[in-house]
């Protein structure tokens, strides 16, 4: 009898624990929307109105690329907790595609951050979803009152509608050939400025025992560059929009065909560090910073991490374009400030006042003291530049710069590193390459049942 | 006369609640999205038919997925069962250092996947790593290769690193089977006159032939379902040379082609669900017999 009654008190306790369990679950969420909905300093005026009530703290998630979050940045979280009382807890991701897969799986399956640092330019089938359920617009924001709508438009807007969704996140950067000029003083190097005079200094690098251009593949994301350096031609442009109507096919874009022979003339001809695909971004920038290389295709973002790891060294590096074509026909390829987007969700409103936090010139000085780029918001007057910065900074002044502006309807560029990747350890040929690019982009305008692909 | 007492059915049913919710829904569900044109969204869906199931052996990179995974399972699996029970025999002689030895042994077991394949991307460094480096001292620089990035050695690289981890756990399971195996049958045994092959042949793979079938299914399950050292190695690189199906997935899933991500995944559970039955027959006939 005693029996019975114990396994009836037992069931019963153990679904009224269960019941507690889930309930507590459901309450917890009510709970959290029901704070953040009535929290005063969600509101972006709340704390400038009564700076003296003690701020709310309200603590929001965002997530990007790790290399994205600097000494500039650290600073500026700590400006914020203190001026806005947001805490922004910042989840570092890998470089790259396996960071861009990574946060695009996340999205895909709903667990979205509050703030997401992204790259500029985004459109409804890049993998978010439609920019303007998932993300809030910028456009009434008041930071964009101190940005050049007008300069970034087509580039840093979305695809579809032509809206800014992103608030500009660093600076503009753009890609040069990075070179050690004591290196190049000592061995008696001239900058070259034809691809024969470019393979002639390559091979005085070679015989001077120096690694003439250092390719970082390990971190497959790097072979870009000398790609997308190629790329920066009004033609891209043109062969683009054609590609996206299917009228015309990857092949026809000898630009990126250019710079993909680029990269397997430069392995064959064995002008680059021996190891190439185990090698790292970190790796490159100590051997161009060191002396151990002569030459580095890159973007001038790493100058911030060379300045911070080697500041004694920063100023022997210099930086020119590489010369594709010649005659001063080259131009960079630029790239757009990075971007930050507020998502749709119960914190966007915390969220999207960080970023008008973060857009103030107050936060901008704070950020560009620290961390490279050319600030894309108006009045900023604290940079450090390096030197080779100054020199690229120097060729978009001259207006030798194209490139960003060049996105394409479909986002197929998942697969490119890894194609890059094959065509050094030649299991393609540049041809190849550019026939899997056009089978991938076809495959992801039939999947949106583009009537240009039927 | 004993009662016997039973528990109501329906205090099964939190349990099957909640494992109909996370476990057979999503699954059910991802047969039928494999046959969807279903994008990142998750909401644009149309009927493809057999489409992303022909899609995913029409391109080489991956049909490479596929051979991969077949090579990887079985390389890891024959080492994993080899050296498992050559391990455990030893582990289980009567040894000042066995618990020592047998501490080492599952160490590896523990450590996380990404600190592994961190300490041997630079191990296994072509021209910085330990390992080209002590081959080059003993002067056998001709044996020193590009160990993670020459495409036709990646996967069998990959396949070790898998090994050297998860033999421990093979050793740990044999080892518990040969500490069951009573002692007054193998001292019968010895006064029998068998020697040691013998008896490991007649007395002690017979009586330790289901933990064999448990560990084979076991590791023949984790090789065809690996991810994360490959990725955390070489992301399926260099290239594509590396890759297994459920990088594959992965990738197609982030390229926001769910279709053919589900596809995949679709094709994995089948693969796996009749090698396991294959295999489970097989050994379990032995067991039998």
């Amino acid at each position: 009898m005693r029996k019975k009654h114990f396994g009836k008190t037992f069931v019963a306790s153990i679904l009224a624990m269960f019941m507690v369990v889930v309930t507590a679950c459901g309450g917890g969420n009510n709970t959290s929307s029901t704070n953040n909905a009535s929290a005063p300093s969600a509101s972006p005026s709340a704390s400038e109105e009564s700076p003296s009530v003690p701020l709310e703290k309200i603590k929001i998630k965002g997530i990007g690329h790790a290399s994205w979050f600097k000494a500039g940045m650290d600073e500026v979280l700590i400006a914020a907790a203190e001026k806005t009382g947001i805490e922004l807890e910042i989840e570092k991701i890998p470089e790259g595609m396996d960071g861009v897969n990574l946060v695009k799986a996340r999205f895909a399956t709903g667990d979205k951050p509050d703030l997401l640092f992204y790259y500029a330019g985004l459109g409804d089938t890049q993998g978010f979803g439609k920019m303007s359920e998932t993300f809030v617009s910028q456009e009434d924001q008041p930071w964009i009152a101190n940005f050049d709508k007008e300069s970034w438009k087509g580039i840093m807007t979305a695809y579809e509608d032509g809206l800014y969704y992103g608030a500009p996140y660093g600076g503009t950067n753009t890609s040069v050939v990075l070179y050690n000029k004591k290196v190049f003083e000592s061995l008696g190097l001239q900058v070259p400025t034809t691809m024969d005079e470019f393979w002639s200094v390559s091979e005085a690098l070679k015989k001077g025992g120096k690694i003439p251009l250092y390719l970082s593949g390990k971190d497959a994301w790097t072979l870009q560059l000398p790609v997308q350096h190629a790329q920066a031609s009004p033609s891209t442009a043109e062969v683009l929009a054609k590609i996206d109507v299917n009228e015309a096919k990857f092949a026809d874009w000898t630009a990126r065909k250019t710079g993909l022979q680029f990269l397997k003339d430069v392995t064959s001809k064995g002008l680059t560090n021996k190891d190439v695909l185990s090698d790292t971004y970190d790796n490159a920038q100590k051997a161009l910073a060191t002396g151990e290389a002569g030459m580095y295709i890159m973007a001038t973002w790493v100058m911030t991490d060379i300045a911070s790891k080697f500041p004694d060294q920063t100023a022997d590096i210099g930086a020119f374009l590489m010369p594709y074509q010649g005659a001063e026909a080259d131009k960079s390829y630029i790239f757009a400030p990075n971007a930050v987007f507020v998502v749709k969700g119960e914190n966007e409103e915390a969220a999207q006042k960080f970023v008008n936090f973060f857009e103030s010139l107050e936060a901008q000085n704070i950020f560009f003291s620290k961390d490279g780029g050319i600030p894309a918001i108006k009045g900023v007057t604290e940079t450090s530049l390096t030197p080779a910065e100054l020199e690229a900074k120097a060729l978009l002044d001259a207006g030798k710069a194209s490139g960003d502006g060049f996105s394409m309807k479909y986002d197929i560029n998942a697969a490119f590193p890894a194609y890059l990747q094959d065509i050094i350890i030649g299991g393609k040929t540049p041809e190849q390459v550019l026939e899997a690019q056009q089978k991938d982009y076809e495959k992801a305008a039939k999947a949106k049942d583009d009537p240009n692909f039927k | 006369m004993i009662k016997k007492m039973y528990y109501s059915y329906w205090l099964l049913l939190p349990g099957l609640l909640i494992f109909s919710i996370f476990f057979i829904y999503p699954n059910l569900t991802g047969f039928l999205y494999a046959f969807t044109n279903m994008d990142e969204s998750f909401k644009y869906t149309r009927f493809v038919g057999f489409d992303n199931f022909k899609s995913l052996f029409q391109e080489d990179d991956q049909v490479i997925a596929f051979k991969n995974t077949f090579i990887f399972a079985i390389i890891t699996t024959v080492f994993k069962i080899v050296l498992g029970l050559l391990l455990a025999l030893l582990a289980n002689a009567k040894l000042r250092t066995t618990l020592f030895f047998r501490s080492m042994l599952f160490f590896p077991v523990l450590l996380s996947t990404l600190a592994v394949s961190l300490v041997f991307s630079a191990l296994l460094h072509p021209s910085r790593g330990l390992l080209n480096v002590f081959l080059e001292t003993l002067h056998l620089g001709m044996l020193t290769q590009s160990w993670l990035t020459d495409p036709q050695i990646v996967i069998f690289s990959v396949s070790f690193v898998e090994i050297w981890k998860w033999t421990g756990l093979s050793m740990i399971l044999f080892l518990a089977a040969l500490q069951t195996i009573p002692q007054e049958l193998k001292e019968s045994a010895m006064v029998e006159g068998v020697n040691s092959w013998q008896m490991f042949r007649h007395i002690t793979l017979p009586l330790i032939m289901p933990v064999v079938n448990t560990n084979v299914i076991l590791s023949v399950i984790g090789g065809l379902k690996v991810f994360d050292i490959v990725y955390a190695l070489t992301g399926g690189g260099p290239g594509n040379s590396s890759q297994v199906i459920n990088t594959i997935v992965f990738k197609n899933f982030a390229a926001g082609r769910n279709g053919e991500a589900t596809a995949a995944n679709v094709m994995l559970f089948l693969i796996v669900l009749v090698i396991v039955l294959l295999v489970n027959k097989v050994l379990n006939r032995k067991v039998e017999g």
